[in-house]
């Protein structure tokens, strides 16, 4: 053990040897070494002489009145506290909600209802393809009732382009009338070589006033 | 090496009591043997006797409330410790905000001690304690907590380590300046070296 170690030692075991709670051996390992550092022993010195007062005197004598009757008090207050704690109301529903939670886990924990919910969702599964399905039938129809209805626009604006190609006082004529009394509108139920047909009539006829 | 009532009452009774079924003689022993010990903690923290009061009480009524499932692998003491600063922590707070909404003026220590030496100028132990204490609250809080658990209460370095949080070493580090520090606060104490230079004649 070097200088430095001892030294260290001594400062660690001083307040002990001051408080005399050294053990005998140790306490004389102390008397010894110290003497090698009298700044050190001069410490201990001082230490002795302020803290023997402290030493002498029963220092939490006082605590007793304070202190009297405590383990009375509380062992009636404790006592009191556990009759009234299962009384109060924010027990009864912390109690009654711990009870429902623990019956709900113990319900969905069963092997039994695991099944059911397996099934379940299986079922569900089932439903929501099912009802994908035909949702994909529906938009089918709705896509082929809009084809149609476009070959219908089609063929009327066939129609209207052909009377656009007529001269320009028939076209007045025609837009400026009523739309649904004009003959026009029977074109829609002729055949295609029947508008042919009145179509080159038409061509041959000569509408100059 | 003082004799504290804390060494002559072991765990182990209050355990036996406690597993034969008699609380109520566990709980009066239990409280008995670490009234001392609880109380000096409160006062230290709080600085306050009627605060320290309620916080030794409510320390043991919570310490009762969980004896039971405390794991008995460490010391009861060191276990009491932990729910006396918990519950001064509490008391502080609730303190704190009553005096910010005016509720609540702050008694201290110094507070007391002037009106009783003022009032009477003869000089018991209560009064050297009440300035012991004024002093020991200088310390850096390791260091007075080291000082007063090891010198006041006798608790091993190993289990104020636990306690604390600091390696053995350190402690006694601690212990070192602690007592250092208080032999200088203690020199240039007007009331201490009177009481000092009485005694020594």
């Amino acid at each position: 053990m070097n200088n430095q170690d001892i030294r260290q030692w001594l400062e660690e075991q001083l307040p002990d040897y001051c408080f005399h709670r050294l053990s005998e051996e140790d306490e004389k390992r102390f008397s010894d070494e110290v003497k090698q550092f009298p700044d050190l022993q001069e410490e201990v010195q001082n230490a002795l002489k302020l803290f023997s007062g402290l030493e002498e005197l029963d220092m939490r004598s006082g605590y007793d009145s304070k202190l009297k009757n405590l383990s009375y008090k509380v062992v009636e207050n404790y006592s009191y506290t556990q009759k009234t704690y299962f009384k109060r109301p924010s027990f009864a529903a912390i109690a009654s909600a711990f009870v429902i939670g623990t019956v709900l886990f113990v319900y969905y924990s069963l092997p039994m209802n695991k099944t059911n919910v397996v099934s379940t969702q299986a079922n569900n599964k089932n439903n929501i393809e099912a009802s994908s399905n035909s949702e994909n039938t529906d938009l089918l129809q709705e896509y082929d009732s809009q084809t149609l209805h476009t070959l219908d626009e089609i063929e009327d604006e066939i129609v209207e382009s052909t009377l656009q190609t007529l001269e320009p006082k028939t076209a007045f004529a025609v837009t400026n009338a009523n739309p649904m009394s004009l003959p026009v509108h029977s074109l829609k139920t002729l055949d295609e070589p029947e508008i042919v047909d009145l179509i080159t009539t038409l061509e041959n006829e000569d509408f100059s006033f | 090496m003082k004799t504290t009532v804390l060494n002559s009452i072991k765990d182990l009774e209050v355990y036996e009591l406690l597993d034969t079924g008699d609380v109520h003689r566990a709980s009066t022993l239990f409280v008995r043997k670490y009234q001392k010990y609880v109380y000096s903690i409160a006062l230290r923290y709080l600085k306050n006797e009627f605060d320290a009061e309620d916080a030794t009480q409510d320390t043991f009524i919570r310490a009762l409330r969980y004896i039971g499932s405390f794991r008995r692998d460490s010391s009861l003491s060191t276990w009491l410790y932990t729910i006396t600063t918990s519950v001064c922590s509490t008391i502080n707070r609730k303190r704190k905000i009553q005096r910010f909404f005016g509720m609540e003026t702050e008694v201290t220590l110094d507070d007391l001690l002037v009106d009783e030496v003022g009032a009477d100028t003869k000089f018991h132990n209560e009064d050297f304690e009440r300035e012991f204490r004024l002093i020991l609250q200088k310390l850096p809080v390791k260091q007075r907590e080291t000082f007063a658990l090891r010198y006041f209460d006798d608790l091993s370095y190993e289990e104020i380590s636990k306690i604390l949080g600091t390696s053995v070493g350190g402690l006694k580090a601690n212990y070192f300046q602690a007592v250092k520090k208080l032999a200088v606060l203690l020199k240039d104490s007007e009331l201490l070296s009177h009481y000092f230079d009485k005694n020594n004649e």
